[in-house]
């Protein structure tokens, strides 16, 4: 798990929630508890990292609405549900909504920490990808225009000689370009620099 | 016989005057032989003597005193027709008619009186048929009396039976006569003893509590069994001699079909446990999810510390502070749990049927908080403005406790689709009278349609709602009925539905 990570508890059931609380921090892990969704909305839900446990069954806000709420703001955040008595079509629901888990009350600890573990596997790898893409994005941002427009005929597999007719500037110059465009991705070969382009674009 | 014989007698005799002569004074100047005859006294006997002191029955005296001394007066001039009876010497008494004139002297002073009587054979023929008639007649009565009728004197003796009497516990007349009381009634020792301080109690101290009061007593027959009888108890005082005269009613078949009635008065009662029940089972199941989530809270909570605990000692974790706390948290948990268990139980769980001196605000709380176990009641709010001067009263609780959660629930079920700030439950307790305290439970939900037959809304099967059984208000109508109260709708809320109910502070027990 990564340091900066939160698990977020959701119940109205002060006692639940405490315990919840207590047991993943004898693991070592940080938690923040709110009694109800609305408090927790409250919450700069986008800037989150870690996962989410909600109670399915909590009045005024159901565990399943605030599911939806989280996932328009926050995608990366996983969302572990509990509950004490769940029927079949809400459990489909929750996991057709993306749920990491659907675990029932009173569940074994350490499937409930396991599962917990799972959720902050699957948020840190998506915070990685997140921070990978956004540091290409950086990168490709900090490219002049023509570094830019070379390395786009590059990505589309131009030879140098084609690249230079094309732009009409001799072939020494596409290389200085695509020498610089290399340097500023921190990439060393083509390949790496294509790949680079192309997970930009995914 | 003898009676029947002296009437004839006396029919046949012929009626013979009587003279009497009195002075001014009303003392005797001269008696016909006749007179002296019927009288049974020598004339020498009375001559000189007071006519109406010596011969009259005392409470003829004074009355007929004053007719001699206003005729004697003068006040009475003509000759005055009055009938009184005389006193033999033998003390029996003979009716007269009697013509008393004034008797004067050769110079018209009035110096005494003049009577002629002629024995009343007629009357005295009547009266004494009267008497036979009314004596046969009685007897008759008292034969054929549904009523055992025996007379007992101040001993406890028997001194005369109906014929009933013998129909009813076997013996003939003349087994009975003479025997005591206790030979029919053989009580034990103890209330023997009672019976008879009562009649010593009577007769010393002349107060009524013997008398005229119905008393259920077990007497016993000539064949052995028990007769179960109603006994009333008459004093008769004849010539200064008191008697008693005992009623007994036989009340077998009264008491066959008062079981009866006990029987059957107790099979609708259990029925209308067993709908009662039917109802708390119909609310557990519908409550079930609510029941299985309340009571998984507690459980994961708890094997959620211990595991807490068990990983922090694990990691060598010497704060023994938090360990403590956490063990404290485990075992208010597992508090938690079982109220839940006790209250579902309570509702579900074979009722104890007996009335019981209940806090109807506590009562009111905890019926609160069972129907919180169900998410939807979770987010109303409870107003309660119960009165803090309530007597305790005697009520089945669990049954009380139906009927408010019944009410809650469909105020509930009434609020389904409103905002969580709009919906509020009130309840008021309040004492209305000294006999009855009134419970109002109102909603700001959907209210009731104003054209419903109020006696629609408490019959069973009759339902507004789609998931509804129908049974909750009819079973809470009963419940209440039961008890002596009322349950009952007010038309006149407009803000939602108001239901009310009244308890009696002192129980009333209904067909129990």
């Amino acid at each position: 798990m990564a340091i900066n990570q939160t698990i977020y508890i959701v119940d109205d059931d002060p006692d639940v929630l405490h315990a919840m609380s207590m047991l993943l921090q004898s693991t070592g892990l940080t938690t923040d508890t709110h009694n109800s969704g609305q408090e927790f909305l409250n919450r700069n839900i986008p800037q989150l990292v870690g996962c989410v446990i909600l109670d399915v069954r909590m009045p005024n806000m159901s565990g399943l609405q605030l599911q939806l709420e989280i996932k328009r703001q926050n995608p990366n955040l996983p969302v572990v549900f509990v509950t004490g008595h769940g029927d079949v079509p809400m459990a489909v629901q929750a996991m057709k909504n993306g749920a990491i888990e659907f675990l029932q009350k009173p569940f074994r600890d350490q499937e409930f920490i396991d599962c917990v573990h799972r959720a902050l596997d699957i948020n840190n790898k998506a915070t990685n990808e997140l921070e990978h893409l956004r540091s290409i994005q950086e990168r490709i941002g900090s490219l002049t225009k023509r570094e830019h427009q070379i390395m786009r005929h590059i990505a589309d597999g131009d030879m140098t000689k084609v690249i230079a007719n094309k732009l009409n500037i001799s072939p020494r110059t596409v290389e200085i370009h695509r020498a610089r465009a290399m340097e500023k991705m921190n990439v060393k070969t083509v390949a790496q620099l294509v790949h680079m382009v192309m997970e930009s674009e995914i | 016989m003898q009676e029947t014989k002296d009437i004839i007698m006396d029919y046949l005799e012929l009626p013979t005057p009587i003279a009497l002569i009195l002075d001014a004074a009303g003392n005797i100047e001269h008696l016909s032989v006749e007179a002296c005859e019927l009288l049974g006294y020598e004339l020498s006997e009375l001559l000189g003597g007071n006519w109406i002191s010596i011969c009259l029955p005392q409470s003829w005296q004074l009355k007929t005193k004053r007719i001699y001394d206003a005729v004697s007066a003068g006040y009475k001039k003509r000759p005055q027709r009055h009938t009184y009876p005389v006193l033999a010497k033998d003390r029996r008494q003979h009716g007269l008619a009697w013509h008393i004139e004034q008797r004067l002297s050769p110079s018209g002073a009035i110096i005494g009186s003049i009577s002629t009587g002629i024995k009343v054979r007629d009357n005295a023929l009547q009266e004494k048929n009267v008497l036979l008639q009314s004596a046969a007649r009685n007897q008759a009565v008292l034969d054929n009396a549904i009523e055992a009728i025996i007379s007992i004197n101040d001993q406890g003796t028997i001194t005369h039976v109906n014929k009933t009497t013998e129909k009813i516990f076997g013996y003939a007349e003349q087994e009975l006569v003479g025997q005591n009381i206790t030979y029919l009634i053989p009580e034990t020792e103890k209330s023997l003893e009672q019976y008879r301080n009562s009649i010593h109690h009577y007769l010393a101290t002349d107060s009524n509590k013997l008398i005229g009061i119905n008393r259920e007593l077990s007497a016993k027959h000539k064949d052995g069994r028990q007769v179960p009888i109603e006994l009333t108890v008459a004093e008769i005082s004849i010539a200064g001699m008191r008697s008693f005269t005992g009623i007994m009613r036989d009340i077998s078949e009264r008491k066959i079909s008062e079981a009866r009635l006990k029987q059957s008065k107790e099979e609708v009662q259990q029925a209308r446990d067993r709908l009662a029940h039917m109802d708390r089972l119909h609310i557990a199941s519908e409550m079930s999810t609510g029941i299985a989530h309340e009571l998984n809270q507690p459980l994961t909570a708890i094997s959620m510390y211990a595991q807490a605990c068990r990983n922090l000692a694990s990691n060598g974790n010497t704060d023994v502070d938090s360990l403590l706390s956490t063990l404290i948290r485990i075992d208010n948990q597992a508090q938690r749990a079982g109220d839940i268990i006790r209250n579902i139980r309570a509702l579900v769980g074979k009722q104890d049927p007996h009335h019981q001196l209940t806090n109807i605000n506590d009562l009111i709380h905890s019926t609160i908080e069972l129907a919180q176990v169900d998410i939807e009641c979770r987010t109303i709010r409870f107003n309660c403005e119960c009165s803090e001067t309530l007597p305790l009263i005697e009520i089945v609780s669990g049954q009380i406790q139906q009927v408010i959660l019944n009410l809650i629930r469909n105020a509930c079920d009434a609020m389904t689709g409103l905002k969580p700030q709009d919906k509020t439950i009130r309840i008021i307790t309040e004492q209305t009278s000294p006999d009855f305290i009134t419970i109002i439970l109102s909603d700001t939900g959907i209210g009731l349609d104003r054209d419903q037959d109020n006696e629609q809304l408490f019959q069973a099967f009759y339902s507004t709602k789609t998931h509804g059984m129908g049974m909750g208000l009819a079973i809470s109508h009963s419940i209440i009925n039961n008890h002596g109260g009322e349950l009952r709708v007010n038309k006149e809320y407009r803000d939602g539905a108001e239901f009310y109910f009244t308890l009696p502070v002192m129980p009333i027990f209904g067909d129990r």
